[in-house]
């Protein structure tokens, strides 16, 4: 049990670290983040300069082009790059953390060859099209409909997506759409396909958060064609395919989060020395329990990582669902225990150039979504309670009223 | 870097187990409880204990100690706290690396922090040896730098017996003099490491505990049947019990990550952003405290009604776990000691 790198992982850090020391001031200011373009011009510069210096693709096999990095070497780099302050992986969010993944997984070598080098480059941005207005945390029941036309060559797509982020600048996007019978099995029926935005028939509504960010937009699908050689893996395994990606991500998500947590516990702490909130031994012992709890975190983050890299099936542990739920809340207490502090200037928006990024009143608002997506945390203490600790499940609707009941 | 534990930290904690096995432990329902000797000890639970080595765990072996780290000694301390086991064990842990004549186990040592103002001694009667963390000057509240550690014979005190414990397998009494006269056996720097390797390890213990609490009010909220279900499929009871585990494994990351640190004396970091330990044992004892009074209280809340009874059992690890949470250090005195470094 212990936490300090070994050699290699130590040279692995002074690398990455004497490597960000000479990037990261050759870098612009950040653009706007309302301003889709430039973004995308930012962010794909900054996953070339990646890629350049072979850090594209950290935890992707090297065979498609990845590094093979293990899950500490892929920690060490959220860890260093936040620390330095590096972008965050922006736009490409979906294409490296999501839909990469899966198609190195499943997809065929025609597909692969076709989009894993353009992702990995920055060159080509994915959007996600899972979620939609009535399928949410129950998204197994998305209904958008895809049909084979008379040809047989294309399925033909019509419903609503919705939370799909960076849509506006995406070239393609991960869709599930149901192929089978609509009062079928639910899990069943779904298939994974490739859509390229520019098919005619796509038409995005924004969707503003209550930040005021427009990273997120309904996306409404009308009579979509998308060839059938877009299909990735067999019609009606879509469910499958589309949670192969959970289990690469080999409990290092949210890292970055809880570096950059525990820097900002540090400059509450500053700030409220300095406007004399800190006499306030409660907003002191609040501050200090927060940095206990993401102290703890930061534990569990490394014990994740530690039975994925060394675990048996190479899998984290119960740890995630339980990280991602207290980290959640915890990140909430955070903007609003920094609010506190602010006192009165929590209410003004202190950022001229809207890159919301870190700036408190916008971190607190963003917060918001925290125990929401990715799984809400009510559904995390179902993982927790059913998976983890076999508590039965709550009998399902469908189920209830085939019995005859109904209440 | 690999934070899961060692094979042989968890045979060691499996040894631990097995031995608290063997042996009657409060709080299981149908069971006897221990028969408790003198000052509230189970003599032969102790006596085994001892042989295992749990005592000189820290100790080196050139000294008659098994020469392992803190990290070994929450993995016991966590099986202890599973087990209720009932004792000064931490004390007489905390004592022996100071003074090896410990190690064995053939003593029993206590100890009490006057530095925060706490009179109350436990185990009394059991004792072979007290130490006192004091004020070097007598004050009531000591200095930085100012305390130092005093073995004190517990026969020569005057101490008054509390009738009724809120903890009724823990004996208390109050005591009655000041000053206290002994010998001094340690400094400041010494009376600092006893305190913070005992927030460690009482930490290690109420993990323990958490852990077992949730154990007992998933197996409970399995087969316990209301409205025609088990009433663990209401998602109201299994968010309950989901929290328990989330508040007992976050706690135990946070302890495991406190014992490494504070194992881990090299000055020069790798660069990693490491935790300063003390820090470490403090969110470690924050976490360890709300798991196991919260996990308490919501193992209580899932049993319903027999809950809050004797015969459950469950009543005497609410009491353990609030006691503890008064022992090396309040959840305040530890967010005063983050607060500071940050």
């Amino acid at each position: 049990m212990q936490l300090r790198d070994t050699p290699a992982q130590q040279r692995f850090r002074e690398d990455l670290r004497a490597w960000l020391r000479t990037v990261l001031p050759t870098l612009d200011p950040q653009p706007s983040q309302d301003d889709w373009q430039a973004r995308r011009a930012y962010d794909s510069h900054w996953q070339a300069l990646l890629h350049q210096a072979g850090y594209a693709g950290l935890n992707w096999p090297a065979e498609y082009g990845g590094r093979g990095a293990t899950p500490t070497e892929h920690l060490i780099f959220l860890e260093e790059s936040e620390l330095a302050g590096a972008p965050y992986v922006g736009v490409n969010f979906v294409g490296l953390l999501h839909a990469g993944p899966t198609l190195i997984a499943e997809a065929s070598p025609e597909q692969r060859e076709r989009h894993i080098p353009a992702i990995l480059r920055g060159d080509e941005i994915w959007c996600q099209g899972f979620s939609e207005p009535d399928a949410g945390s129950d998204l197994a029941a998305l209904r958008t409909r895809a049909v084979l036309d008379r040809t047989g060559d294309h399925y033909v797509v019509t419903g609503r997506k919705i939370w799909t982020s960076h849509a506006e600048v995406a070239d393609f996007c991960e869709l599930l759409v149901r192929t089978g019978p609509p009062d079928g099995p639910k899990h069943q029926g779904i298939t994974w396909l490739i859509m390229a935005m520019d098919t005619p028939g796509i038409t995005l509504r924004p969707l503003m958060t209550a930040g005021g960010s427009t990273e997120f937009s309904e996306m409404i699908l009308e009579d979509v064609r998308i060839p059938v050689a877009n299909r990735v893996g067999a019609e009606g395994d879509g469910w499958r395919i589309a949670m192969v990606t959970f289990a690469f991500e080999r409990g290092t998500g949210f890292v970055s989060e809880v570096v950059w947590a525990r820097r900002r516990l540090a400059e509450i702490a500053a700030l409220a020395r300095e406007n004399a909130t800190w006499e306030d031994s409660e907003i002191r012992r609040r501050i200090a329990r927060l940095a206990a709890e993401f102290d703890a975190l930061w534990a569990l983050v490394k014990r994740n990582v530690s039975e994925a890299e060394h675990g048996a099936g190479g899998v984290p542990g119960p740890g995630s669902s339980v990280f991602k739920l207290r980290f959640s809340e915890a990140r909430q207490h955070l903007d609003d225990l920094h609010a506190e502090v602010r006192g009165r200037e929590a209410l003004a928006f202190d950022d001229e150039h809207f890159t919301y990024d870190g700036e408190p009143g916008y971190e607190r608002l963003r917060s918001l979504a925290y125990t929401i997506a990715a799984g809400t945390s009510q559904v995390q203490r179902n993982i927790i309670g059913e998976r983890i600790l076999g508590l039965p499940k709550e009998p399902s609707a469908t189920a209830a009223a085939a019995k005859g009941g109904g209440r | 870097m690999d934070f899961r534990p060692t094979e042989d930290q968890l045979a060691l904690a499996g040894a631990v187990r097995d031995v608290l096995g063997k042996h009657p432990r409060p709080g299981t329902p149908g069971e006897e409880g221990p028969e408790p000797g003198a000052g509230g000890v189970d003599v032969a639970l102790w006596r085994d204990l001892a042989e295992l080595g749990v005592f000189g765990l820290r100790v080196p072996e050139d000294a008659g100690g098994l020469g392992l780290g803190h990290a070994e000694a929450v993995h016991v301390f966590e099986q202890l706290g599973r087990g209720l086991a009932t004792g000064p064990y931490t004390a007489t842990a905390l004592a022996a690396p100071l003074l090896p004549e410990y190690a064995s186990g053939r003593h029993r040592v206590g100890l009490s922090d006057l530095t925060s103002g706490a009179c109350y001694l436990e185990h009394l009667d059991a004792l072979d040896a007290l130490l006192v963390v004091e004020a070097v000057d007598g004050e009531a509240h000591a200095f930085p730098g100012h305390s130092q550690v005093l073995r004190v014979e517990p026969i020569e005190l005057r101490a008054d017996p509390v009738p009724h414990p809120v903890d009724p397998c823990v004996p208390l009494h109050r005591l009655s003099q000041k000053p206290l006269r002994g010998e001094i056996v340690g400094d400041a720097a010494a009376a600092d490491a006893l305190l913070r390797e005992g927030a460690l390890l009482t930490a290690a213990y109420q993990v323990g505990m958490a852990a077992v609490l949730t154990e007992r009010a998933v197996a409970y909220a399995k087969q316990r049947a209301q409205f025609g279900r088990a009433i663990g499929s209401f998602q109201a009871v299994k968010h309950l019990c989901a929290d328990m585990f989330a508040r007992a494994e976050l706690a135990r990351a946070a302890v495991h990550a406190a014992a490494v640190l504070l194992d881990d004396d090299r000055a020069d970091g790798d660069g990693a952003d490491l935790p300063a330990a003390a820090t470490a044992v403090s969110a470690a004892k924050i976490l360890a405290d709300d798991a196991a009074v919260g996990n308490a209280r919501a193992a209580i809340q899932v049993h319903g009604g027999m809950g809050c009874t004797w015969e459950m059992g469950l009543h005497y690890f609410l009491k353990r776990a609030w006691a503890l949470s008064l022992a090396y250090g309040r959840a305040a005195e530890h967010a005063d000691l983050i607060s500071e470094a940050l």
